[in-house]
């Protein structure tokens, strides 16, 4: 494969930054070193590896068409726009998870191989927590979700350009976001989201 | 002296250095509150790991390998992208009503915050300025700089050069009591609404600006208004803006959803609260406060803001002249899809913003200020409608 590198312009423009760019990054490098866990974060948000690997792709395109100024935290770069490609894909996606939903239930009924009624709670669970990561302050969804994919305090505070020694209160204001939001929507979402579908 | 949470939930998270991991050890073998706060957080914390673990994928690994990835990656760069969206009607293409008018004072922050024309003096404030009116200045958006949107020196100069704070979540208020209380402020709402009334406070925050003369300046070069230069001397000077909690208050069927963010990979702060179309809402919050060292040049700020706007040097430079920035709160709006006029409103002069006729979408915003706070309501329909409400207000 060319070395990308070496194409590397802005917004396909020829420009004497190619060759800072040359200099920093190496996606050969980079795809090694993130695909996989920047596809499980985009992942917990979507919950489908075709539409995660999309976003991620995404995430490498904007990295590829708009670099950050500094090629210190690159990976922390395509971290934050991972999330907030998957958190924009998850609130233009809430109409189709209402049918998706309303799929699975169907998909459920005719599913003989596992437990049905476990199964169906599974995936309600999951809607649920992915409904109140919407409803959530982007900022808090995100760091979150990049928490809970195995980022430490200094690779969130890189990723969200925060204080390291905020990280802690930052989530503990998230948690309690989260369950607030979680609780409040809680039994009866899913419900309406099918119903929504439906009509 | 107790723990704070961060420091008990980086504890938890074996986040803190030794010594300071050895200090909390210490602290809550000791203190039983801090002890008792430990096992609330822990709890917590646990609670809200279990149902996020529900998320993770399930042992299985995406279909692409990195190799594939980088293969589909390449496909995709071939394909020409697609041409960005003027700004400006990115922000008003769809008038998201309160929200527009809140991007529009947002947008004026970020661009007369990179240009502050003013030397570092730290800690000694001159200048003190609250809004006490508003001016509605056209602009052409052809003439907006494209590339303000995607200019990572824009972004680098957002994320390095500003600092800002939130004082806390937003919360629902039962009425316009409680709203008040939790507010700092009186609250007023139409005496006859006709619909329920949903109150929702939005916590204040705090934001800190340091200039950089170097990337402000390759930010308008980034733009391509390498023609407007920026003077050495800004260099360091520091800009704090003081935003006071706000209330909203919602009128109608007003179930919020968020707008996808029409330009993916940005943040998604940007995205767009959408209201249903039977709803209106009223924003009220004191003025933003504004400090800034001695020396400020106010009118050269606003210039170089206009003239980023997409106005002539001449249009920027009378027009600047022209307002006391001091106390104005400049909204540009575009010319060709959104007209603006003065209305007597609740005892004051206002400004009723509306589409241009033609638009099959009656909308208005009607944004004006009394006794030191800031209103903009915004609904369907026109002028009548926002004044019955607008001139209700209790």
């Amino acid at each position: 494969m060319q070395r990308l590198s070496t194409t590397m312009a802005f917004n396909g423009r020829p420009s004497e930054n190619t060759t800072n760019l040359e200099r920093f990054l190496d996606f050969e490098a980079l795809f090694q070193s993130h695909w996989t866990r920047v596809c499980a974060v985009t992942y917990r948000l979507v919950g489908d590896w075709a539409e995660a690997e999309d976003l991620a792709l995404e995430a490498f395109l904007q990295l590829y068409r708009r670099p950050p100024r500094s090629s210190d935290n690159l990976g922390g770069w395509l971290y934050r726009v991972a999330t907030n490609l998957g958190l924009n894909a998850l609130r233009a996606g809430k109409r189709r998870q209402g049918y998706e939903a309303q799929a699975g239930v169907v998909m459920l009924e005719n599913d003989a191989s596992g437990d049905p009624a476990q199964e169906a709670e599974r995936i309600q669970e999951q809607e649920q927590v992915r409904l109140a990561l919407r409803r959530m302050q982007p900022r808090a969804a995100q760091l979150l979700v990049l928490r809970h994919s195995g980022l430490s305090y200094a690779e969130l505070a890189e990723a969200l350009n925060l204080n390291p020694a905020s990280i802690g209160t930052l989530l503990v204001r998230a948690e309690r976001a989260f369950e607030k939001i979680y609780r409040d929507s809680g039994a009866t979402h899913l419900g309406r989201e099918v119903e929504d579908a439906s009509q | 002296m107790h723990l704070s949470d961060g420091e008990i939930r980086a504890y938890q998270d074996q986040a803190l250095d030794a010594r300071l991991s050895q200090r909390v050890t210490a602290h809550l073998e000791s203190c039983q509150t801090c002890q008792a706060r430990a096992d609330a957080l822990l709890n917590q914390k646990f609670q809200v790991e279990q149902r996020l673990s529900g998320l993770a994928p399930a042992g299985d690994q995406p279909r692409l390998t990195s190799d594939g990835a980088q293969a589909a990656f390449t496909k995709r760069i071939s394909i020409p992208q697609k041409e960005a969206n003027n700004l400006m009607f990115k922000w008003t293409s769809r008038i998201s009503r309160p929200v527009w008018v809140a991007m529009a004072v947002v947008a004026l922050l970020a661009v007369a915050l990179a240009f502050p024309s003013v030397r570092a003096a730290a800690n000694t404030f001159l200048g003190l300025f609250r809004v006490q009116q508003i001016r509605v200045v056209q602009v052409n958006p052809a003439n907006l700089p494209d590339q303000l949107g995607a200019s990572r020196e824009f972004e680098a100069m957002l994320t390095t050069g500003v600092q800002t704070e939130e004082y806390g979540e937003p919360q629902e208020a039962a009425d316009a009591a409680q709203a008040a209380a939790l507010a700092g402020f009186p609250v007023r709402l139409p005496s006859d609404a006709g619909d329920p009334v949903k109150l929702e406070v939005q916590p204040g925050g705090k934001i800190a600006f340091t200039v950089d003369v170097e990337l402000a300046q390759a930010v308008l070069e980034d733009i391509g208004r390498s023609d407007i230069r920026f003077p050495k001397e800004l260099e360091g000077a520091q800009v704090n803006i003081e935003v006071p909690a706000g209330v909203m208050a919602m009128i109608g069927e007003c179930d919020k959803s968020w707008e996808e963010t029409p330009d993916q990979g940005t943040d998604p702060d940007e995205g767009h609260p959408v209201f249903g179309l039977d709803c209106t809402t009223l924003v009220q919050m004191p003025s933003p406060a504004v400090s800034a060292p001695p020396g400020l040049d106010l009118s050269q700020i606003g210039e170089i803001f206009l003239q980023v706007m997409g106005m002539s040097q001449e249009e920027a430079a009378s027009f600047a002249r022209n307002v006391d920035w001091t106390t104005t709160l400049v909204i540009p709006i575009p010319r060709y899809s959104v007209e603006s006029r003065d209305i007597e409103v609740d005892g004051v002069t206002g400004t009723l913003l509306q589409r241009q006729a033609e638009s099959p979408y009656a909308e208005y915003v009607l944004v004006w200020v009394k006794d030191g706070i800031l209103y903009a309501l915004s609904g369907q329909g026109g002028a009548d409608e926002a004044l019955v409400l607008a001139n209700s207000l209790r």
